[in-house]
């Protein structure tokens, strides 16, 4: 019992610290809380099944097309939502951040809405990579969640190698610290977040296919998805990477428990308690900056 | 907190100095329903001015007091539920429950604003949505006596005819527009305005942010509460996608951001016309969403003052 609950945990926890590294990053990067990040992973999901239902293709092509969609959703959701509001004149913070997270939420509408008239809003799921378990301690367990879990920490590796070691990713860092001073030093702020946003199409993409594969998605479910997201992110920190990582497996584990032994209707409610307690005695999250 | 008492015959007489074309709007709205026009549409107008309530009581918190409540739902269900409640365990009177709901209301905006007021911005805004989310699943949880997923039927009736509900419906727009009207355009009002500007001035000042905020919330509370009592009655049910629903809460905020923020009426306006579109666009099944949405972004975009805000653009351009 408890090693599989361990085992399910910690292939929940990764896929969530896949899913959620993306919004935490544009948050951390270009100060955007995007509410249409659980419809952008759907929608990833939603085209990997179609394409895997309508061709041959192998896991990786199936991948791909899932991750060329999140890519397109994420740089629209720049050009046809964050871009115009930014632009618009006469706004105080306040009224933006209220206009960002409304605007958001209509594009999530306008997508999961799109997205239920051409496939029609049902639950899908993307095949598994390979068929097969394997038996961990006396728990069988997928080899295709394995290898899931491995995607997900590999990607959140080489994420890691290119934000501290490469020029490119280094100014993602410094822009988050201080665009101003990058701006200063010669650099294309405009360029950045749309580097910023690629990123984000691309984690978003690979996250989607495989909760496609794990959990199965559909066009309604985005915002479910979204709010599962946000309780990381806030527990983690807003934009701290480092953070939310660790967030993700405490709620991972946590929704796996009450899952195993309350009962799944009551899988998000102990996140969203968390979620208000640590808003109201630590509402910057356990790394998070203020 | 004395100031709104003291000052009401004031804020009387600054509401008597809107433009007299918008009092006018009310003797034809009464008459509306006797002009004869189907019994449908008037059902539809009376869903549309209980949407013009919630609007208007999250532009006191927004326009004013510069809250973002995510969360409007949350006060309407804890009115329609506790009003829904006590009617289906035989409490008769439906006015009692009425008030008992949108009493019931204010206590919950205490105890979702006291926490949440610690919090700027969108970290408020959070939690308002949160606390729908909680809501929700209390209510699933409590099935037994909420009725879960399913919803709870009202077995008593406000009025059986169509139009003495519609009657009933504008009365409560009316009432809640001039009280929060008064409340916007009185001191108290300008204080709020203050605070939700520059609240390190304001305080320097030596205003209680958080007690003006509190106030405003509960204000703000009170007429949403009653107005989701009201619905329930009207509708006859108390279910969990029309009153404990994140996105009902952002069709709120759509509406009065078309409307237009900072004015009260123009959310009311907002919520009307979001409804009546609705309704319209409804023969074109899930795509009429897609479509309301669509329009909705548009506003937002390209008129961020609303459409009461584009009339007065005009106005100050001649």
């Amino acid at each position: 019992m408890l090693v599989q609950l361990l085992i399910s945990g910690f292939l929940i926890s990764a896929i969530y610290a896949l899913a959620t590294t993306g919004f935490t990053l544009l948050y951390g990067v270009s100060g955007i809380l995007n509410l249409a990040h659980g419809t952008t992973l759907a929608t990833a999901g939603i085209v990997a099944w179609y394409v895997a239902g309508l061709t041959s293709f192998g896991p990786l092509q199936i991948i791909l097309s899932g991750v060329i969609a999140g890519v397109v959703v994420g740089l629209l959701t720049y050009a046809v939502i964050v871009r115009p509001i930014q632009r618009l004149p006469g706004l105080s913070d306040a009224d933006e951040h209220v206009f960002m997270l409304v605007g958001t939420l209509l594009w999530t509408i306008i997508l999961q809405e799109a997205l239920a008239n051409v496939f029609g809003d049902v639950p899908v799921s993307v095949p598994q990579i390979v068929s097969g378990v394997v038996n961990i301690f006396g728990v069988r367990t997928p080899i295709s969640s394995l290898l899931v879990a491995a995607i997900s920490w590999g990607l959140l590796g080489t994420l890691w190698l290119y934000v501290g070691f490469t020029k490119s990713g280094r100014s993602l860092l410094a822009a988050s610290i201080n665009p101003r001073g990058l701006v200063l030093c010669g650099y294309n702020l405009a360029s950045i977040h749309r580097v910023v946003w690629t990123i984000y199409g691309l984690l978003a993409g690979v996250a989607g296919v495989l909760i496609a594969m794990v959990h199965g998605v559909s066009p309604s479910g985005g915002l479910e998805l979204t709010a599962t997201a946000f309780s990381i992110v806030i527990l983690g920190g807003l934009g701290s990477v480092t953070g939310s990582l660790i967030a993700a497996n405490v709620i991972g584990y946590i929704e796996t428990a009450t899952a195993y032994l309350a009962g799944p209707s009551l899988r998000s409610l102990p996140s969203l308690i968390i979620l208000v307690a640590v808003l109201y005695f630590r509402p910057q999250g356990l790394f998070g900056r203020r | 907190m004395d100031h709104p008492a003291a000052s009401a015959p004031s804020a009387l007489k600054r509401l008597a100095s809107t433009p007299h074309l918008a009092w006018l709007a009310v003797p034809c709205l009464i008459a509306l329903p006797y002009l004869g026009p189907p019994e449908y549409a008037i059902g539809i107008f009376t869903l549309g001015l209980f949407f013009a309530v919630y609007a208007m009581g999250w532009d006191l918190l927004f326009g004013y007091a510069g809250e973002p409540n995510f969360g409007a739902t949350f006060l309407i269900g804890v009115g329609a539920y506790t009003a829904a409640m006590l009617n289906s365990n035989g409490i008769t009177p439906p006015w009692i429950c009425v008030i008992a709901g949108s009493a019931m209301s204010v206590i919950a905006g205490v105890l979702l604003a006291l926490p949440a007021l610690r919090l700027r911005g969108p970290y408020f805004g959070l939690v308002t949505l949160v606390a729908v989310l909680i809501l929700r699943q209390l209510i699933i949880l409590f099935s037994h006596q909420t009725g879960g997923e399913i919803g709870i039927a009202v077995p008593d009736v406000l009025a059986l005819s169509t139009v003495a509900n519609y009657e009933i419906a504008l009365a409560c727009a009316v009432v809640s527009a001039v009280m929060i009207m008064a409340v916007a355009r009185s001191p108290f009002g300008l204080i709020l305005q203050a605070i939700g500007q520059d609240p390190l001035n304001a305080q320097a000042m030596g205003f209680s942010v958080v007690k003006y905020k509190l106030a405003a919330f509960c204000y703000s509370a009170l007429f949403s509460g009653l107005a989701g009592a009201l619905m329930t009655f009207y509708m006859g049910t108390a279910s969990l996608n029309v009153f404990v629903d994140a996105s009902v809460g952002v069709q709120i905020i759509i509406a009065a951001i078309i409307g237009g923020r900072r004015t009260i009426i123009g959310p009311a306006i907002g919520g009307v016309f979001l409804i009546v579109l609705g309704e319209y666009m409804r023969p074109f099944g899930r795509l009429s969403e897609l479509v309301v949405a669509v329009i909705a972004l548009l506003v937002l975009l390209f008129l961020p003052n609303g459409l009461l805000g584009l009339l007065k653009l005009k106005r100050s351009a001649r």
